[in-house]
């Protein structure tokens, strides 16, 4: 063929060739007995042998398996002059094995031979369905809205917003966003459709489903081009759980802080290096300080010197988790000292799951040593008074050797301090027969026993007798008689030193009275008989009187069985100290109390009742408990959470990660510990990690995105959201929760390369593709719109018949119902025509797709005009050849023919030369016309 | 009686010469011509109402009036069982194709001469 064009048309050889060789269609020719006489460098491309392995093969050599049969069938049918499909696809087999899907045209030549074109369309047809799948089947949601509505959505959108997809497309995109954040979303969706670009392209935003429940999604937008327009392209996720895990940590911490700063009682966080971490309002109120004068400071510097040793070695077993007993430490306030009771025990505290210190409580008792203080001073003052006394006030032991004796003592008795020094003994001042009751009476009075007074006949130094009454009392110390205490009355004397007892009871009555502790005294059946004003006010009576009518058992312990083991307890060695019981308001509120008491005595040492203090311990214990449980809280919430949380030091060593965290990076949490981050993060990320970590030691929180390697060697991509954390002022490190992002990551660049790849492919594609809808163009790729002439928008306001040349209309119309019924997928041969005028010839293929959710025409049109216009001049020049050769030929043979019988000799020979002749002239003329070969 | 042949062929020369091979090699047929398609069919029509229908007809393509390929077409819609057998130059084309299609039984290519075309001839005649 190639050469009766050349013979046509000699000039254009050259242009033909390269037309032919250098076509973007792989073409062949192939023989009537099916082998390929010609093939372009295109066809060796597809089918991966060099052109001279192709030459003369078989053209079925090139089919796979499953086409070979078909395609042999059609090659007969053409040959045989048959109907056989032009238009079609089918497999190729590539000389590597692997098969190509291709689109082949084909076209009858003279003598039985065929010219193939041929499109390599597998990667076309794997990549739409490839983009299709992805899309369809992500589970992150995806949708595309434009002009103010969502024009795509994938079924994850469905999932996560209960709305259909029908439903969904009629909406506007910002229908579905919480009020608060409507505008914004409104204005910079706006923004986005016109083509700016918008930062942040990722953020968080709270949205409500059909059911009217609110939820939070994590979008990601960015802009495209849809349609021709621009458009914003986004993906979202669901994360309504971990936000309202966010937001119930923040309630716990919130609780604790309330509970901590609102606390009555003085509360100190003490770091294990013996510094302040924190201290509540009540302590800076009390003491004065500011808080920035306390926090990061050694506590040892505020403890009065006297007790920094104590409280040294107490600190040292609290920071061991070791219980240790209340302690009571003087504290240097800005303007005073204040004695504070530290409770039993300590709380130790976490701050990311990790011990930082323990948690001291305690309340100000400065008031209750005062006056311990001011007792202590009324008992000097009360000894001084005793010396002005005239009545003899004496102690003694238990071995009745004097301790004290006031200066009437002394006066009466005629002894002289020394003479104490040295030693004197009580009884030996008694008369000799008075003597053995003495001491019985001193058995009496420590075995408990309350005596009445007692008349004694005694002596003075100089010998001389006096008659004395005594009255004794035991001396106590620590609840134990330690002596024995003696008013001795001169009895000439007796009204003064009467007045003068009377005035020291009033003094004790006073102090008890005014005692902050709850003090009580109570009879052996369950009654009190005196309670203090604390008393009344800690169990919200009215009045003491009130009190008075209590059955202790039944309204004043929570547990009836709890006075009979009191009083079980004091019978074993005469008291109980701080022993934790549960007692009873008037409103039948609960009190948890420490109770001190000891057994009342009558003369005869019988017990006839009871006198303790209760102190009210309820609000400590109940914070004790808040606090164990907020911090119980915070630790479940940082295990159980499905984010990976981790806590690194102030050089980037992990010292804390959660079961998730290690999860997510395939270690276990304990290979992670003492690991330095930068070790687990993706090389290509580590300066960017660096400059995170730089603000952070600014004191900045950031969000951003980087990529960690797993222990397998996998990357995986989180979200980090990372704060600072500061320790006494000073940057210790940084705790981070991780989003695990992969395989979102994964899907949004398979999405964008499938998108990429699959609009490059419509872009790049030599045939026009478009999509038909109802009659209206929806899509055209930019070839069809260089081939036709029209743009996209020109087409939109046309009906697409009218590209049609007037007489092929009603055969692609009929086609393309045949199409739209999926009874055919090749568009036949026709004539377009382009928006100046011009009439080209295009094949075309067509099928049935879903588009805006109404089935909708996805065609290909090749144009055909330069092989249609060759086809025809080589058909002319044929026809042409045939007529103006053979004819003459034939007659000139004829009338040869027919002279040859006729004549003899020369002649006969002369006519015979002219006859041979033609017929070679014949000969090179059928070669001509049949084989387009110009030989003889 | 002798069998009948119609031939149409524009050419004069070339429907002569037809004539003068059959008379040599001695085939003893009654022949009528015709120089144009149109004439073609109205002289197949003519002879079948004579009770002469033509036992073959020799048709040209390229015609004046109407090419074979119409006036094959009209034969074979007036005498489903006519025998046509192009005589063309036009042999191996679309056109000589579409006579086939159209009803021709056989096309003998011109460059067989006229002894080729006379071969055929006896072929037929003998068969028949």
């Amino acid at each position: 063929m190639l050469n009766i064009l050349f013979a046509l048309y000699p000039d254009k050889w050259e242009m033909y060739k390269l037309f032919f060789e250098e076509s973007p269609i792989a073409l062949t020719v192939v023989e009537e007995d099916g082998t390929i006489s010609y093939a372009n460098k295109k066809f060796a491309e597809l089918t991966g042998y060099k052109l001279h392995e192709i030459i003369g093969e078989h053209f079925t050599k090139f089919v796979a398996e499953q086409d070979r049969e078909r395609m042999n069938e059609y090659h007969i049918k053409r040959v045989r002059g048959e109907e056989a499909p032009q238009e079609y696809e089918y497999k190729c087999l590539r000389k590597d094995g692997k098969i190509r899907v291709v689109r082949i045209k084909v076209i009858k030549l003279p003598e039985n031979r065929t010219l193939s074109c041929k499109i390599d369309v597998t990667e076309k047809k794997e990549v739409e369905e490839l983009f299709k799948r992805v899309v369809e089947s992500t589970i992150l949601a995806v949708f595309i809205y434009q002009d103010d509505h969502f024009v795509y959505v994938n079924p994850a959108v469905e999932k996560l917003t209960g709305y259909c997809k029908e439903e969904l497309l009629k909406m506007k995109f910002w229908e579905l966003v919480h009020e608060k954040y409507k505008e914004k979303v409104k204005e910079r969706g706006r923004k986005r459709q016109k083509g700016e670009e918008i930062e942040p392209s990722i953020y968080e935003i709270p949205y409500y489903t059909k059911d009217g429940k609110l939820k939070w999604a994590l979008c990601s937008l960015t802009n495209i081009m849809y349609k021709g327009k621009p458009a914003a392209l986004a993906t979202a996720m669901d994360i309504t759980d971990k936000k309202v895990a966010e937001e119930e940590i923040r309630e716990s911490r919130r609780k604790f802080e309330f509970l901590y700063q609102n606390s009555p009682s003085l509360n100190i966080i003490i770091g294990f290096d013996g510094r302040i971490i924190d201290i509540n309002d009540s302590f800076l109120k009390l003491t004065g300080y500011k808080k920035e004068e306390v926090i990061g400071k050694k506590v040892l510097s505020f403890v009065a010197d006297y007790h920094k040793e104590k409280v040294m070695k107490q600190l040292e077993q609290d920071f061991k988790g070791i219980k240790t007993p209340s302690i009571e430490v003087d504290i240097k306030g800005k303007k005073q000292m204040h004695t504070i009771l530290f409770g039993e025990g300590q709380v130790i505290v976490y701050e990311k799951g990790e011990p930082i210190g323990v948690l001291l409580s305690g309340i100000d008792v400065t008031t209750h040593k005062k006056m311990e203080k001011a007792l202590k001073e009324s008992e000097e003052r009360f000894r001084e008074v005793a010396d002005l006394l005239p009545t003899v006030i004496c102690e003694f032991n238990l071995d009745g050797k004097i301790l004290y004796v006031n200066k009437a003592g002394f006066d009466l008795f005629g002894y002289t301090v020394e003479d104490l020094k040295a030693g004197i003994n009580a009884l030996d001042l008694i008369h000799p027969e008075d003597r053995k009751k003495a001491e019985e009476r001193i058995k009496e009075i420590i075995q408990g026993k309350k005596l009445g007074p007692i008349e004694y006949r005694m002596f003075k130094k100089d010998g001389s007798q006096l008659n004395i009454l005594v009255n004794s009392s035991p001396i106590y110390k620590d609840g134990k008689v330690v002596g024995i205490r003696s008013v001795l009355t001169n009895i000439t004397e007796l009204k003064r030193t009467e007045k003068a007892l009377k005035r020291s009871e009033e003094k004790y009555r006073n102090l008890f009275e005014k005692m902050k502790d709850a003090l009580y005294i109570s009879t052996i059946d369950g009654k009190f008989i005196d309670v203090n004003q604390a008393m009344v006010e800690l169990l919200g009576y009215d009045s003491k009187e009130e009190i008075y009518k209590l059955d202790i058992t039944k309204d004043f312990y929570c547990n009836p069985g709890d006075r009979e083991k009191i009083i079980k307890e004091i019978s074993k060695k005469g008291y109980v100290k701080d022993y934790e019981i549960e007692i009873k308001r008037k409103d039948g509120k609960k009190l948890i109390v420490l109770e001190t008491c000891h057994e009342r005595r009558d003369e005869n040492g019988n017990v006839i009742g009871f006198e303790g203090i209760i102190r009210d311990i309820t609000e400590k214990k109940e914070m004790e408990r808040a606090l164990k449980e907020s911090e119980e809280k915070y630790r479940m919430l940082v295990e159980m959470s499905q984010e990976g949380i981790c806590v690194d030091d102030e050089n980037e060593n992990i010292t804390f990660v959660n079961e998730a965290f290690a999860k997510l990076l395939g270690y276990k949490k304990e290979e992670l510990l003492g690991k330095n981050i930068f070790e687990l993060v993706h090389e290509d990320d580590r300066k960017k990690l660096e400059e995170e970590v730089k603000k952070r030691r600014k004191g900045e929180a950031s969000k951003y995105e980087i990529r960690f390697i797993a222990k397998d060697g996998r990357i995986k991509t989180f979200i980090v959201s990372a704060i600072p954390l500061y320790k006494n002022g000073k940057f210790v490190g940084s705790l981070s929760v991780n989003l695990d992002i992969t395989e979102r990551k994964i899907a949004e660049e398979k999405l964008a390369e499938s998108q990429a790849l699959y609009k490059a492919i419509t872009e790049s594609s030599p045939s026009g593709i478009f999509i038909l809808q109802g009659g209206e163009f929806k899509f055209v790729n930019s070839k069809f719109s260089n081939s036709i002439g029209y743009t996209l928008e020109e087409l939109k306001k046309m009906n697409y018949l009218e590209l049609i040349h007037r007489e092929d209309r009603y055969k692609v119309n009929e086609a393309i119902k045949k199409v739209m019924k999926k009874e055919e997928t090749i568009l036949p041969e026709f004539r377009y025509v382009t928006k100046d005028g011009r009439v080209r010839w295009a094949v075309g293929t067509g099928v049935v797709i879903e588009y805006k959710g109404r089935p909708a025409l996805l065609g290909t049109i090749t144009d055909i005009t330069e092989i249609k216009e060759m086809h025809e001049k080589e058909r002319k020049f044929i026809e042409d050849t045939s007529h103006y050769f053979f004819n003459p030929i034939c007659v000139a043979k004829g009338y040869i023919e027919l002279i040859r019988e006729r004549i003899n000799g020369e002649e006969k020979n002369m006519l015979e030369k002219a006859n041979q002749a033609l017929t070679r002239l014949e000969k090179i003329v059928k070669n001509i016309v049949t084989r387009g070969e110009i030989h003889e | 009686m002798n069998k009948v042949l119609l031939i149409i062929e524009d050419e004069r020369d070339m429907q002569e010469l037809m004539k003068k091979f059959i008379e040599k090699a001695g085939l003893k047929l009654e022949i009528y011509s015709a120089f144009d398609g149109k004439e073609g069919v109205e002289k197949y029509k003519e002879l079948m109402e004579k009770g002469k229908k033509p036992d073959l007809v020799i048709m040209d393509l390229k015609l004046p009036a109407m090419d074979g390929v119409e006036a094959t077409k009209k034969i074979m819609e007036m005498d489903n069982n006519a025998i046509i057998y192009g005589f063309t130059a036009f042999f191996d084309t679309d056109w000589a194709r579409r006579l086939i299609k159209a009803g021709a039984k056989k096309i003998i290519p011109r460059y067989v001469g006229f002894k080729g075309f006379v071969e055929e001839l006896k072929k037929f005649f003998e068969e028949k």
